[in-house]
């Protein structure tokens, strides 16, 4: 080996990286943010802990108490049975088409809702590419939907500059009566392990679901709902926050509730003939800012946790009633 | 390093809790950063990159089982996020999801000579090399991992890293005579 080569080799190994130090700020961050629980319940659990105890005794007052309400009366919050109003109003935000350019900078469209375009999506049907295109890595089958290939891509000579190394791992879909012979849907990019796949129904149109937790460094997910007909394969709905699918108010098409980490906000929405509503579940509740509110996926209910004015924590519950009006669980 | 060598016995626990994982940034975060930073070529992103990595470790640190260093493993999961990182920025800029030609990217690394053996110069020419290529020869050199630690990380086989470093080496040589036309 030559002088130089000991030279540069040298510098090497010494580092050439020095300044690029994970300072304490940057740790006390990370420790800050194992405070928080990742998902839609993040920061509840000490309230519910306490609260859990708040509604053990409500229950047995309500058991042995001979007559009358056990409404703690709230200062500032709704009394027992109370109905709240969702107040849908039009989503005023951009259509994402193809060709189109999503910019970090762009302003959110909803507080605390990472989207910067309208979540419903305009951007046409994914290519086809032929299978010998592609280096299969796995495969996975979705019951109601598809088989998802995740694959490298091999002789293609469009492969960006970026893929020129072969790193970048793409997923598409295979789907019977659907895929051209001896083609998939080339899709998008990213590692199937670390994404939930499930068939499901949004806004009355049958969906796969890409649920990707871990996604954005602002610690948000990304739910994709990609849809299949005649013409193909197309993404239809992207939320960047966790999503459920339900027809709380049973008109037979079910709502997006999208739960953000930021803001901890809650909204629901409607669509209408490629119109979107949303509402949102933290204003109609009067949550307050040290507050926090959660959707219950199992029961399709909305939780408001707060604290009384002697410091106490509670839990009010609320379903989803008629005209849109959040109603109060009284147990 | 003692304290690195000294946290190895996390690869017997199920969780780690604060102190550990405090003690984990402090044992790695230095060489986790520099790591990202080799493979994005950003700082915001590496640093990103690393804050996620030790969140991640933190939250599924039932999935070491010792089996690599955790220096390999914590590289693992930062490679991963990297390339996530990456994909997700490339993703944003030619619209997400959509299979667009992208347009031709500025070569200025590639023209980047070692005019002298200065650490600015190698680092230049470092980083102009190829991730493939910058990433193997960094792991190796700056970070000390051995050829199997290498190959786990990268999910390829010795014989492709020996290449890899071999070519990367090359290429090094072949920056240096270019500067010395």
């Amino acid at each position: 080996m030559s002088n130089s080569s000991s030279a540069w080799e040298k510098q090497v190994k010494e580092g050439l990286f020095q300044e690029e130090r994970f300072t304490d700020d940057m740790k006390l961050t990370v420790l800050g943010a194992i405070e928080r629980r990742p998902r839609r319940m993040a920061g509840l659990w000490p309230k519910l802990a306490e609260t859990a105890a708040a509604c053990l005794a409500a229950l047995l007052l309500v058991v042995y108490w001979p007559s009358g309400s056990v409404d703690t009366a709230r200062p500032q919050g709704a009394a027992a049975g109370a109905e709240k109003t969702l107040t849908f109003q039009p989503l005023e935000a951009r259509i994402l088409t193809k060709g189109q350019t999503i910019h970090g900078s762009d302003p959110d469209i909803l507080p605390g809702l990472s989207n910067k375009y309208s979540p419903l999506r305009n951007t046409g049907y994914v290519e086809q590419i032929p299978l010998t295109d592609i280096e299969l890595i796995d495969k996975k089958e979705i019951p109601g939907f598809g088989t998802t290939l995740r694959y490298t891509l091999v002789n293609n000579e469009d492969l960006p500059k970026s893929d020129k190394n072969g790193i970048i791992v793409y997923f598409g879909f295979v789907i019977e009566g659907l895929s051209e012979p001896d083609q998939l849907f080339h899709y998008g990019f990213g590692y199937l392990d670390g994404d939930d796949f499930s068939a499901t129904r949004l806004f009355g149109q049958e969906a796969l679901k890409i649920d990707r937790q871990l996604c954005r460094i602002d610690g948000e997910a990304c739910v994709f709902y990609v849809k299949k007909d005649k013409g193909g394969v197309s993404t239809f709905a992207e939320f960047d926050a966790a999503t459920y699918e339900r027809d709380l108010d049973g008109d037979g098409r079910e709502e997006a509730i999208v739960a953000t980490h930021k803001q901890n906000q809650i909204y629901i929405f409607k669509e209408d003939q490629g119109d979107l509503q949303w509402a949102s579940v933290r204003d109609a509740l009067g949550a307050g800012a040290e507050d926090a509110v959660a959707y219950d996926e199992l029961l399709g209910t909305f939780e408001l946790h707060g604290r009384e004015a002697n410091g106490s924590g509670f839990t009010r519950t609320y379903r989803y009633g008629e005209d849109n009006r959040l109603v109060e669980v009284v147990k | 390093m003692d304290s690195q060598v000294e946290l190895q016995y996390l690869a017997r626990k199920e969780a780690m809790d604060k102190t550990e994982l405090h003690h984990l940034m402090t044992a790695y975060g230095d060489d986790v950063r520099r790591y990202a930073y080799a493979i994005t070529k950003n700082r915001e992103q590496a640093k990103d990159i690393t804050q996620e990595t030790f969140l991640k470790a933190y939250r599924s640190f039932g999935s070491f089982k010792g089996r690599s260093s955790l220096k390999t493993w914590l590289f693992s999961i930062a490679r991963n996020a990297a390339i996530n990182e990456m994909k997700s920025s490339y993703m944003r800029r030619i619209v997400l999801f959509e299979w667009v030609k992208p347009r031709g990217v500025g070569e200025s690394a590639e023209t980047a000579y070692l005019e002298e053996q200065s650490v600015r110069e190698i680092r230049e020419a470092l980083m102009s090399l190829s991730m493939k290529l910058r990433e193997v020869l960094l792991v190796s050199l700056e970070h000390g991992l051995t050829m199997p630690e290498i190959a786990e990380l990268l999910n390829v086989s010795e014989g492709t890293v020996k290449s890899r470093l071999h070519r990367a080496r090359q290429a090094m040589e072949r920056k240096r005579k270019e500067m010395e036309r």
